[in-house]
């Protein structure tokens, strides 16, 4: 039995998950198209770019930090790959590199702003600019077309009938998990994001943690730019778009702090399929798009209210 | 009205904080346009009764009375009005504002709605000369040094018909041309009948510049001396010490019979930082080394300097005769030097995290079956660990905000006792802490030197470092003095070389 304290508790932590439940049952009220399995596989898909990007949105934001660039490394390593793959590189090695890049854009975010002392908002926000004028450069502004079928495979492929792509979200978010909760590095992110001072004092190399955190970042929004890229059969060079700003969003809708330290993957995971059930219930009820902009903002305000209960002190 | 020619009378103010009285029937003065020094050591009460004349604080009982008129309901608004402003050592100015702005920041000068910013330069130009400062009022006070920081703080006191002005330890930051400087300002002050209360350790200053110097011990008045001249820096001494010695009672008697018997585990020479100068010691196994100092005197930053949290300037630690490589923390933290730090709010605990993960924070790749924690065995230990320092806790999953200033204060000690460390650090070991845990404190600290291993305890709780240590050393103005001795006949001596006798 739970005494009332330890509800309250619960109810506070875990307050999204009630959130989704009733935006679950506004959904199905509202529509009988949304609890059939092809709608729900569709949602799954839709949601794994932003939640692949989200994972790594969730290192950066437990450490206190925030990482504006994500949308870039999305468009730059899309583009690589696209190059790549319909080029004589091959799809292998423009994955290879598309990654590496990603990871060398995150590291790069994590040196400047630890070793630099440059906040990360504004590191993350030069990066952003760059890397989304060396996605332009990379392809002279326009798309690129003819993607391989390996390609478009990795994006919108299916296994039986489960979404690959999905697939994908869900094997990153269980190993986020586990590195997060039962990994030292995954305990010191959460310490360095609670109290980096103490941390500090503790012994934790919280600089290291840090310039990691970052990274990881850079690698999934990699990785998501070549699922994008495979999904829409396109390469565009703009098609990072506002992934940063719905990312950080599907993280604080998940109950993770901003201001670091509290929070976790789970809630994330949830935290993208509510953006993504709000995007599909607006579309099956034929709202257009700028009603669902409005609907977002308003959703993120009402999670960040929520959200300040479960600080503590 | 009959005009009694004090600016502030305070009478019978008594403070209670918890179970313990900052404060115990203060009666007190302060004539219009005198200097007023306020002088005692730690913790004698100067910082409440700071709080208390500014309106920060409410006394539980007594009166105050300024300007004849009786204050009901003294908040920092209401004592400002009543023209009473205190010079922090953190002065209360916005650092991109400029001097003009930060004067009249909140009573700006007005032309039609908007600011008349001709007319505030010109104002600010002449109090500023008052003073005799040549201070460009258009300056940016992040390009101006602390002594003229705190010249146009005086500007923006002059400028809205300050009375008294309290100044907390206003030399510890300042040049000896600054301190100089500050001194003939004070002048002027008093030549424009404005009252100033002068708070320092700094007894040479306050010969120099104080009409009446009142003496605060234990939350206490001792004396007040309306003639300055004539007294010496001794006498003061004295009072501020008091000749009995008291026993506290609550403090915990440490038997002293294993003094000085192990080998030499840390030697530390000619460290420099900041504000400690060529710092020598070395400390034994066995051994609970003890440095205490006025708030101020740099003993704080040695122990930064000590944990490898601050990197000197000059200066090596060796650890078994092997030099370590200071200002790197991991480093220190990996060789077995650990640091319990002075503040453990921000500096100890982290809040988001469980008592248990605060325990074992520093401890993670200790507990590992290949990459993965293995949180069965770190339970098992965190249960043991709390047990031996009697953590009072509902479980070990709780959250650290749960738990009284005492148990958070253990609970940032058994993070270390999980480790096999060599040399424990304490910063202010038992500051706001019950005394119980206390005693349990204390009990691990024991314990923890009886394994070959050695304790320094920085503290300026005199009590605790004279009844804790084998031996003490005194910070004064970054210098290190003695050893001395532990054991409470050297009290006296200890505390007269904190005051600087005989070193100065």
């Amino acid at each position: 039995m739970l005494n009332t304290t330890q509800t309250s508790e619960y109810l506070k932590k875990y307050n999204f998950l009630l959130l989704f439940v009733i935006l679950l049952m506004i959904s199905s009220a509202f529509s009988p198209n949304f609890l059939t399995i092809q709608n729900l596989l569709n949602i799954w898909q839709q949601s794994s770019i932003l939640g692949v990007v989200s994972i790594g949105a969730t290192f950066v934001i437990l450490i206190a930090g925030i990482d504006l660039s994500a949308g870039a490394v999305v468009a730059v390593s899309g583009m690589i790959v696209s190059l790549a793959a319909t080029g004589n590189a091959g799809l292998v090695l423009g994955v290879i590199l598309a990654v590496t890049c990603g990871i060398a854009i995150g590291l790069f975010n994590g040196l400047i702003s630890t070793l630099g002392k440059v906040p990360g908002f504004i590191t993350t926000l030069a990066t952003m600019s760059a890397g989304n004028g060396l996605a332009l450069i990379i392809t002279r502004g326009k798309p690129i077309y003819n993607l391989p079928a390996s390609l478009q495979f990795l994006g919108g492929g299916y296994v039986g009938s489960l979404p690959l792509m999905g697939i994908i979200w869900v094997v990153l978010s269980i190993i986020a998990g586990i590195v997060l909760k039962w990994l030292p590095f995954g305990r010191h992110v959460y310490a360095v994001g609670g109290n980096s001072e103490a941390a500090r004092l503790s012994g934790i190399k919280t600089k290291t943690i840090a310039i990691i955190a970052y990274t990881v970042s850079g690698f999934l929004a990699a990785i998501a730019g070549i699922l994008l890229a495979g999904w829409l059969t396109v390469g565009y060079p703009t098609s990072g778009g506002s992934l940063p700003l719905e990312s950080i969003a599907a993280v604080v809708l998940g109950g993770t702090s901003l201001f670091g330290g509290i929070g976790g993957i789970g809630g994330t995971f949830i935290g993208v399929l509510m953006l993504t059930i709000i995007t599909n219930i607006f579309n099956l009820l034929g709202f257009s798009s700028y009603f669902q902009m409005i609907g977002y903002g308003f959703i993120i305000i009402l999670a960040v209210f929520l959200n300040k209960l479960i600080s503590p002190g | 009205m009959k005009d009694s020619g004090y600016e502030i009378e305070l009478r019978d103010i008594h403070k209670k904080f918890g179970a313990t009285y900052a404060l115990r029937g203060i009666d007190l003065s302060i004539k219009r346009g005198e200097v007023h020094a306020i002088i005692g050591a730690n913790g004698a009460g100067k910082s409440t009764l700071i709080k208390v004349i500014s309106g920060a604080v409410r006394p539980n009982q007594g009166n105050i009375v300024v300007g004849g008129q009786q204050v009901r309901t003294p908040t920092p608004l209401v004592m400002q009005k009543m023209g009473i402003a205190v010079m922090y050592q953190e002065l209360d100015l916005v650092p991109w504002l400029s001097v003009t702005e930060n004067i009249f920041l909140g009573h700006e000068i007005l032309r039609n709605g908007f600011i008349d910013f001709n007319k505030e330069y010109r104002t600010a130009e002449e109090l500023l000369r008052e003073l005799n400062q040549s201070i460009s009022p258009k300056e940016i006070i992040a390009k101006l040094s602390i002594g003229k920081r705190q010249m146009v703080y005086l500007a923006k006191c002059l400028s809205y018909q300050t009375r008294v002005v309290i100044m907390d330890e206003p030399t510890s930051a300042l040049s000896e041309h600054e301190i100089g400087e500050l001194m003939k300002t004070i002048g002027r002050l008093k030549d424009r009948s404005i009252s100033v209360i002068f708070v320092s350790h700094k007894l040479n200053e306050v010969l120099q510049i104080a009409d009446r110097i009142t003496i605060l011990r234990d939350g206490m008045k001792i004396n007040t001396h309306n003639e300055v001249n004539g007294i010496s820096r001794d006498q003061i001494i004295s009072e501020m010490i008091g000749k009995q010695f008291v026993d506290s009672g609550s403090a915990h008697r440490h038997s002293l019979n294993h003094l000085r018997t192990g080998r030499n585990l840390l030697s530390v020479k000619n460290l420099s930082g900041k504000l400690v100068a060529d710092a020598n010691f070395t400390l034994n196994a066995g051994e609970i080394l003890g440095v205490t100092g006025l708030v101020g005197s740099g003993q704080e930053e040695l122990a930064a300097l000590l944990g490898g949290a601050a990197k000197p300037i000059a200066g090596r630690i060796e650890l078994n005769g092997k030099e370590l490589n200071t200002g790197d923390i991991s480093f220190f933290v990996k060789a077995g030097i650990y640091m319990v730090p002075e503040d453990r709010r921000t500096q100890g605990l982290i809040f988001t995290l469980s008592i248990s993960e605060n325990i074992l924070i520093s401890n993670l790749f200790n507990y590992t079956i290949g990459p993965f924690i293995d949180w069965h065995r770190t339970a098992s230990d965190v249960r043991n660990v709390i047990r031996k320092i009697n953590v009072k806790a509902p479980n070990i999953d709780a959250s650290i905000a749960t738990l009284s200033g005492g148990n958070q204060q253990k609970v940032v000690i058994a993070k270390w006792l999980l480790r096999e460390g060599k040399i424990l650090i304490f910063n202010e070991p038992t500051r706001g802490v019950d005394i119980s845990s206390k005693r349990e404190i204390y009990f691990a600290i024991e314990e923890f030197v009886r394994h070959d291993r050695a304790v320094i305890i920085i503290s300026t709780d005199i009590e605790e470092i004279m009844t804790m240590c084998h031996s003490v050393m005194v910070c004064y103005n970054g210098q290190l003095h003695g050893p001395f001795a532990g054991g409470p006949q050297n009290k006296e001596l200890v505390m007269e070389t904190m005051l600087g006798k005989g070193v100065e």
